[in-house]
């Protein structure tokens, strides 16, 4: 008969870092998107400028 | 042990997904903020509605309008920052319509504070001058009294301190001071720049041709 069986301490450890690998090779884009803070200056220009052309009618 | 053990790796995420949050929230509120300067002290975009500035702006062209050359204005209050100049005669400048300052006008400056304003058969006299723009278009032929309408016999009438006197491009077709009266220096918005877009909805035609153009 085979002992009891016992974890290993560090189990949930290993599942855990095996889920999170697991949620970040779903999204790359999104990912990649945050890793560079580049990215986010650009969107911030992007968005400013989109503002500034928003046009308003002038008669 | 266990509690232990998988800790660590939870808070590391939930600070790695707050910091990230919040570095989104950082660049909107910076987005924000650059177009409220942008607009309010540098440059603003407008578009044409109306034929009554023909052939120098049409139906759906895009414009920039230089906000800081007249000083700019402080959002919420009538005052202004000193202005690099005063707007003269011939510029093409946008205002708020005295009438309804909900609206935004464009038309060309005529008369400046001091003028004499008179119009006589479609012509325009300035000081006893005549002046005429080389933009000035006349699709009508037709010539009303000044009892029948302001359109094409007017004044003679002195154009106020502080105020300006403007008319559209398209004589003919433009509801400008000769049927509502003067622009209060206060209702300025700028001078109209440069024609960055410019599309024929009729047609959804582009015309590359008016895109860059300086507005003269």
């Amino acid at each position: 008969m085979k002992e009891k069986y016992e974890p290993s301490t560090d189990f949930v450890l290993k599942v855990m870092r095996r889920v999170y690998e697991y949620e970040e090779s779903k999204n790359p884009i999104i990912q990649w998107l945050s890793a560079h803070s580049s990215i986010r200056y650009a969107m911030m220009g992007i968005g400013a400028l989109l503002g500034i052309f928003k046009t308003i009618p002038a008669f | 042990m266990e509690d232990v053990n998988h800790a660590p790796v939870l808070d590391h995420a939930k600070i790695e997904t707050k910091s990230k949050l919040r570095e989104y929230i950082e660049a909107i509120i910076w987005a924000i903020f650059l177009f409220l300067i942008i607009k309010t002290c540098v440059v603003q975009s407008f578009k044409i509605p109306s034929s009554s500035m023909e052939d120098t702006l049409l139906i759906g062209d895009h414009l920039m309008v230089n906000k800081f050359l007249f000083g700019i204005r402080i959002p919420f209050t009538d005052l202004r920052l000193p202005a690099i100049r005063e707007p003269e005669r011939g510029d093409v400048i946008v205002f708020k319509y005295p009438i309804d300052t909900s609206m935004d006008f464009i038309k060309r400056v005529i008369g400046v504070p001091g003028d004499e304003i008179k119009i006589i058969d479609k012509k325009v006299y300035i000081n006893g001058s005549l002046y005429k723009n080389p933009h000035e278009i006349h699709k009508d032929n037709q010539v009303f009294p000044a009892e029948a309408v302001a359109r094409d016999n007017y004044g003679p009438i002195r154009v106020p301190g502080d105020s300006y006197f403007v008319m559209g491009d398209n004589r003919d077709n433009s509801h400008d001071s000769r049927f509502w009266g003067f622009v209060p220096r206060s209702n300025l918005v700028g001078k109209a720049i440069i024609k960055y877009w410019s599309l024929d909805k009729n047609k959804w035609h582009v015309r590359w041709e008016r895109i860059g153009r300086v507005i003269e």
